[in-house]
């Protein structure tokens, strides 16, 4: 055995990729591909480089969070008497997905961003500005150790809010955000302390966050008041359970308790920061990307246009599905993507369930 | 200086790939698809059910449970910047562990806490007794996972790119060389001192054989 071997035998694992989170990463991938569906790809060159290290902004937070023991769908029976429809499901209420903290005052002109996971011990919130800079927090029952950045260059303890914190700052040499905006030389700091027994927080921040100063100005307009994440799922199946939800992808996943393959996905892309996506995406144009089984059904969700089909995937007719999409008022389109097991009406019972606050 | 012009003052260009045409009626090939998708977006599809398995493997291994939310950056950052994909240069599963690796770098915090959570995960006594039936490879192996992923902690972020890219990537060095845009001379570098470092890390308790070095690329 040599080292090679030995780091593919013994070296971390890696768990297996859930049906979850490939529909979700799927579901992001399309609507990107939507976006693009109405105009060939530029051709220009693009050189992926040494400074292309892109990095996933800090509001597209993606340590896997959850304050999700309560998130289950434990309501009851749909109020508008959709469960009862003769061979559909039973649709119940979906207990509010939420962050347990909330900044007061809320901070101007950034957008809070949510992901997590049920069954998580962390919880994880983003706030950024639209170059993909800002803040994140983490908030874990255990203490979270301080990053060991190596391009830390201070060290040391300050207080938050009488509380001794541990802190860190250095500069990062050259990265990339979210919104595809890189930056050389670009500050970062970090803050760890517990905030209560039982609750710590982990702060970190880039650019004009990336100074301790600032860091634990956040972390003192920190309050005690659980906040929803933007989007939520009003309405799923008795026996279901929200999986994960990854609102940098605009996706919440929920799965059958049973069959955990069984997987319903609710979407909702906020507008993509400009340069990204080529063109906005329609309706029209999310519908057309799937091979419809039966004619589409022309609706309304929130009363709103919307559209519905029973469809099959275009690279594997196997796989077949329902698919309804339909636009808020200021453009987001969102989709519900179920499987076929579910009847139109409970497909649109859901829909109607589905809000975006962002 | 571009990704090509890097690769080719390394040296001797590398052999020419096969490149595969797909008959009629046979599913196309990776190319293939990248190149269609610049006019039709939607076959870029395909190449995430072709690969993401694959990917969040990789990924998985690198930080852990991030993987989920890297897997959707690693393809939309894919998608975005097809156009700039050379399939004379690289395969389709290499650019996409490229892409994968600029991605996790920017979580390099996260990945070495990961591995430092797993050293000290790994120097807890066992739950269960050990198992007869347990081979002495695999104990050693089991003894071997704390030092090994205090040694990954432990590496200089790009040395251990081109470490992981050729261990779990399984990736020549002639492409880590294209995916990181450094001379393969470099990658040869990272590469040695990455692996140096992880022999020393892991002291005397590592079952290696050195002959079998040259064998991995």
């Amino acid at each position: 055995m040599n080292d090679l071997s030995l780091l593919r035998d013994a070296g971390p694992e890696a768990a297996p990729l859930s049906a979850a989170a490939r529909s979700a990463a799927r579901a992001a991938l399309l609507a990107e591909i939507e976006g693009a569906s109405m105009r060939p790809a530029s051709r220009r060159a693009v050189r992926i480089g040494r400074t292309a290290a892109l990095r996933v902004g800090v509001a597209a937070v993606t340590a896997a969070a959850a304050w999700a023991a309560a998130v289950v769908v434990t309501g009851s029976e749909a109020p508008d008497g959709t469960g009862g429809e003769p061979g559909g499901l039973t649709l119940v209420a979906v207990d509010e997905i939420t962050f347990p903290l909330s900044l007061d005052p809320a901070p101007a002109g950034m957008t809070p961003s949510f992901t997590g996971s049920a069954g998580d011990p962390e919880a994880v919130a983003g706030y950024s500005t639209p170059d993909g800079l800002g803040f994140a927090i983490y908030v874990s029952p255990t203490e979270i150790p301080r990053g060991d950045d190596p391009n830390l260059t201070d060290s040391g303890t300050v207080a938050v809010a009488g509380v001794e914190a541990r802190y860190g700052a250095g500069t990062t040499p050259e990265i990339c955000t979210i919104a595809d905006v890189c930056f050389a030389d670009l500050p970062f700091a970090e803050l760890v302390w517990e905030r209560a027994p039982g609750q710590w927080i982990r702060l970190t921040g880039d650019g004009a966050h990336g100074d301790v100063a600032a860091l634990v100005a956040v972390g003192e307009s920190l309050v005690d008041r659980p906040q929803p994440i933007n989007l939520q799922v009003g309405l799923a199946p008795a026996g279901w359970s929200v999986v994960d939800w990854h609102e940098s992808s605009g996706a919440i996943g929920v799965a059958s308790d049973e069959d955990p393959s069984q997987v319903l996905s609710v979407q909702c892309m906020p507008d993509p920061p400009p340069g990204t996506r080529l063109v906005d995406s329609s309706v029209e144009d999310r519908i057309a990307s799937v091979t419809p089984i039966d004619p589409v059904v022309p609706t309304t969700v929130g009363g709103q246009p919307a559209q519905v089909v029973h469809a099959s995937d275009y690279m594997d007719t196997e796989t077949r599905f329902w698919l309804a999409a339909w636009e808020l008022p200021d453009g987001t389109l969102c989709t519900v993507h179920a499987p076929e097991e579910f009847t139109r009406a409970d497909v649109l019972a859901i829909a109607e369930g589905v809000t975006y606050s962002p | 200086v571009t990704s090509t012009a890097v690769h080719r003052s390394a040296g001797p260009p590398p052999p020419e790939p096969p490149r595969l045409r797909a008959l009629p009626d046979t599913a196309p090939t990776d190319a293939e698809l990248v190149a269609r998708s610049l006019d039709v977006p939607a076959e870029f599809a395909a190449l995430f059910d072709r690969h993401a398995t694959s990917v969040h493997r990789y990924l998985g291994r690198r930080v852990g449970e991030l993987a989920d939310d890297l897997l959707s950056e690693t393809f939309l950052v894919a998608f975005r910047r097809r156009a700039s994909y050379r399939p004379d240069h690289l395969e389709v599963r290499p650019w996409l562990l490229g892409i994968a690796t600029n991605v996790v770098r920017g979580h390099e915090r996260s990945e070495r806490r990961r591995y430092r959570a797993l050293a000290r995960e790994a120097g807890r006594p066992p739950e269960h007794g050990d198992d007869p039936a347990d081979s002495g490879d695999r104990l050693a192996a089991q003894a071997l996972r704390g030092p090994l992923a205090a040694a990954l902690a432990g590496l200089k972020p790009r040395d251990r790119d081109a470490l992981l890219l050729l261990a779990w990537g399984q990736l020549g060095y002639g492409e880590i060389a294209t995916v990181l845009d450094v001379p393969v001379g470099t990658v040869r570098s990272r590469l040695n001192r990455a692996r140096r470092q992880t022999r020393a890390a892991l002291g005397g308790v590592s079952p290696f054989d050195p002959a079998s070095e040259e064998d991995d690329r």
